[in-house]
C-alpha cells in the first residue's frame, strides 16, 4: 500500500464536504435500494459519521496497529445494525465511484488499486471482528418495558425486562433503539447495579427537539419491546479494589450511573464514605428525590445533598452543582465522578480543577478521543446538549 | 469428373483451417467420384443444387451487410447529433438517479432539522414560561403574606398567614392558565398548519420518486 497515495487522495476528496457522503450514500442506495432501511430517514449524522471514520482510518493506514482496534471496534459494533459480510463489497463499490467521481482525472488505475486493497483490508479486519464477537456475545439484546413512569415536565424512569441476561457493571451505557424511532440509537445509563430479577432501570429526560428521548418520554409504553446494544463505558465504573471515598456530582437525569455506583458501593459492603449532590433546575427537576432520601437513611455512609439552579425560592442549597459542592466541603482526597448534560460535566470539571483538585481523581465521560463522533454544531440534539446518558445526544458507535 | 477436391479438408470437418462457407466456395465445391459399381448422385443435379443454395447464402449475405451499414450509419448518425447509445444511457440514468437521490435526501433532511428546531424552539419556549408562571405566582403569595401580616397586627395567625399565600399562589396560576389556554389555541392552529404545509411536501417528494421510478422502469 501507498500510504502517501491515500492519504492525499483523501485529503482532496475531503475538501468538498457534505457533498462527500452525501454522494456516496446516493450511489449506495441506487445501485442496492434495500440498505436504505437500514439508515435513519435523517442522513445528516450519518454524514459526519462516515467521512470522520474514514478520514481516521485513511489518515492512520501507515501505523495499522493503531488503526486495527478502533476497526475492530467498528466491526463488532455494526452488528447491532444488521451489518452483514455481504455488505461489506456493496459499500467498497459506492466508496469507490465516489473517490472515482471527485477525483476526477486524478483518478487512476493505479489510485484505484490502491484504494481496493486498503478498503479490502479494513473490510476484512471487520468483518472478522464481527464473526468473531458473533461467537459470544449476541448482536442485540431485546427487552420489554415494564414499567413507564412520568415524573417532573420532561422525565421518564422506565424499567426493562431483557430476554437474555444483559451483562453490565455499574456506570456503563447501553445504546437504545424503540420501536417509533428505527435506526436511531441513544446511549442511556442503566440508573442501578446489576438485579437478581435482570431489571434495568432508565431515567430519560426529553431534550426538546430530541427525536428519541421525546418519544421515549412521551410515546413508549409498557409492554413495548426496546434493543439493547452492548453496554460501553468504562470512565463511570468504580475501579475494583479502590477504597477512597466518593463524591458524586449529578446533572439531572446523569443521576442515573452515579445511583448505580452508590448500589455498588453497597452491594461491596458500603466501606467508603459517599456524598451525592443532585443538581437540577427547579424544585420539580428533582424527580428522584424520595428514592435518594429513603437510600441515604438506610445507608449510614450515604449523604444526598439537593441543589438547585434556577429556582430562587428554595430554601435548600441554590448554585451550579459544582460550586455547591466546593462551597460545602473539602474533597481532595476523594475520587469524583461528574454526570450530567456536556456543558454541566465541563463546568463541573473545570470548578473541581479550579479548586484544586486533582485531574487524575476526577471521573466524567469523555469523548474527546472519540474519533466517531459527530461534529459539534449539527443537528439540534448536539448543539442543545451533547453529554451522555442525561440527554439525547448522537451516538458514539464504537470505545 | 476427374477433379480431386484440393479443398477436400472442408467437407471432412476439418475445424483447425476452417473457412467460412461462402457462395463462391458452395459454387465451385468439388466431390470425389464414386468408385465403378457403386451408386452415387448425379453430378449434374448435385452442381444444380449447388448453383441454387450459393444463390440464396449471396442474398442473405447482402442483406446482412445492407443491415450492418444502416446500423453503423444510424449509430453515427445519433453519436453525431449528440444522442445517447445504449451505454451511455445507462450511465446517464444512474448519474440522474443519483443527483435525485442526493436532492430528495438533502431536502428530507432540511425538513426534519426544522421540525427539531420547531419542536425545539416551542419546548423551550413552554419551559420558561412554566417557570415564570410558578416565578410570579410565588411572589404574589410572598406579596399576599406579607400584606396579611401588615393588616393582621395581634391577630397574626400562622395557618392563616398560610391560607392567604396559598390562595393567592392559585389565583395566580389560574390566572395564568386561562391565558395559556387561548395561546394554546393559537398554537394548535399554527402547529396543524405546519403539519398540513410537511404533508404537502412529503407529497412533492413521493411523486418525484415515484416519477423517476416509473422513468428507471421505462428504460429498463
Amino acid at each position: 500500500m501507498d500510504p502517501a497515495a491515500l492519504k492525499g487522495s483523501w485529503a482532496q476528496v475531503a475538501r468538498h464536504g457534505d457533498a462527500v457522503p452525501g454522494y456516496f450514500y446516493a450511489v449506495l442506495f441506487t445501485a442496492h435500494s434495500d440498505l436504505r432501511a437500514m439508515f435513519p430517514m435523517s442522513m445528516a449524522a450519518q454524514r459526519d459519521r462516515l467521512v470522520s471514520a474514514l478520514g481516521q482510518i485513511v489518515s492512520n493506514v501507515d501505523q495499522l496497529d493503531a488503526v486495527v482496534p478502533f476497526v475492530q471496534g467498528l466491526g463488532r459494533d455494526h452488528r447491532r445494525f444488521d451489518v452483514r459480510a455481504e455488505h461489506y463489497p456493496q459499500v467498497g463499490e459506492a466508496l469507490l465511484a465516489t473517490l472515482a467521481h471527485f477525483l476526477g482525472e486524478a483518478w487512476t488505475p493505479q489510485l484505484a488499486e490502491e484504494w481496493t486493497a486498503a478498503y479490502q483490508l479494513i473490510a476484512q479486519v471487520m468483518v472478522e471482528a464481527a464473526e468473531k464477537a458473533a461467537t459470544s456475545t449476541p448482536a442485540y439484546w431485546t427487552a420489554r418495558v415494564v414499567h413507564h413512569e412520568r415524573r417532573g415536565l420532561d422525565i421518564a424512569v422506565l424499567r426493562l425486562r431483557p430476554d437474555l441476561p444483559y451483562p453490565y457493571v455499574a456506570g456503563q451505557s447501553c445504546a437504545v433503539e424503540i420501536p417509533d424511532r428505527p435506526r436511531l440509537w441513544r446511549y442511556y445509563s442503566p440508573a442501578s447495579a446489576p438485579r437478581l430479577d435482570g431489571l434495568i432501570e432508565l431515567h430519560i429526560k426529553a431534550v426538546p427537539g430530541g427525536q428519541v428521548s421525546t418519544a421515549i418520554v412521551h410515546g413508549l409504553q409498557p409492554g413495548d419491546p426496546v434493543k439493547l446494544g452492548a453496554p460501553v463505558g468504562q470512565q463511570l465504573v468504580l475501579e475494583p479494589g479502590a477504597s477512597r471515598d466518593l463524591l458524586l456530582l449529578a446533572g439531572s437525569t446523569g443521576l442515573a450511573p452515579l445511583k448505580a455506583l452508590v448500589e455498588q458501593v453497597a452491594a461491596e459492603g458500603g466501606r467508603r464514605q459517599v456524598t451525592l449532590f443532585f443538581g437540577a433546575r427547579t424544585e420539580i427537576d428533582l424527580y428522584d428525590l424520595p428514592a435518594l432520601a429513603s437510600m441515604a437513611r438506610d445507608l449510614p455512609w450515604l449523604t444526598v445533598v439537593p441543589a438547585l439552579s434556577h429556582d430562587p425560592w428554595y430554601a435548600g442549597e441554590r448554585g451550579a452543582v459544582g460550586d455547591v459542592a466546593m462551597r460545602l466541603g473539602r474533597w481532595d482526597d476523594r475520587y469524583v465522578y461528574v454526570c450530567g448534560s456536556a456543558a454541566m460535566t465541563t463546568a463541573t470539571r473545570e470548578r473541581l480543577l479550579a479548586g484544586g483538585i486533582p485531574a487524575e481523581q476526577i471521573r466524567c465521560e469523555d469523548f474527546s478521543n472519540e474519533p466517531y463522533r459527530p461534529k459539534a454544531g449539527g443537528a439540534v440534539t448536539d448543539t442543545v446538549f451533547r453529554g451522555r446518558v442525561v440527554t439525547e445526544f448522537e451516538e458514539v458507535p464504537t470505545r | 469428373m476427374t477433379g480431386y477436391g484440393d479443398n477436400s479438408d472442408h467437407t471432412h470437418h476439418d475445424t483447425s483451417g476452417w473457412i467460412p462457407l461462402s457462395a463462391e466456395r458452395i459454387r465451385h465445391q468439388t466431390f470425389r467420384e464414386t468408385p465403378l459399381g457403386r451408386r452415387g448422385y448425379r453430378p449434374e443435379e448435385v452442381h444444380l443444387f449447388l448453383g441454387r443454395v450459393a444463390g440464396e447464402v449471396d442474398r442473405w449475405t447482402a442483406a446482412y451487410a445492407e443491415a450492418q451499414s444502416e446500423v453503423h450509419r444510424l449509430r453515427n448518425y445519433f453519436r453525431n447529433q449528440g444522442m445517447a447509445t445504449e451505454e451511455d444511457r445507462a450511465r446517464e440514468m444512474s448519474n440522474e438517479a443519483i443527483t435525485v437521490l442526493v436532492r430528495a435526501q438533502a431536502h428530507a433532511d432540511r425538513l426534519i432539522a426544522d421540525a427539531q428546531a420547531h419542536a425545539s424552539a416551542m419546548q423551550l419556549d413552554a419551559r420558561t414560561q412554566a417557570e415564570s408562571i410558578v416565578g410570579r405566582a410565588r411572589q404574589e403569595a410572598d406579596r399576599a403574606a406579607h400584606a396579611y401580616r401588615a393588616r393582621a397586627g395581634v391577630e397574626y395567625n400562622a395557618d392563616r398567614e398560610q391560607s392567604e399565600r396559598l390562595a393567592a399562589l392559585g389565583r395566580s396560576i389560574l390566572a395564568a392558565m386561562s391565558g395559556a389556554t387561548t395561546q394554546m389555541e393559537g398554537a394548535s392552529a399554527q402547529m396543524r398548519a405546519i403539519g398540513d404545509a410537511f404533508h404537502a411536501e412529503l407529497e412533492k417528494l413521493t411523486t418525484m420518486a415515484e416519477a423517476h421510478g416509473a422513468r428507471l422502469a421505462r428504460h429498463g
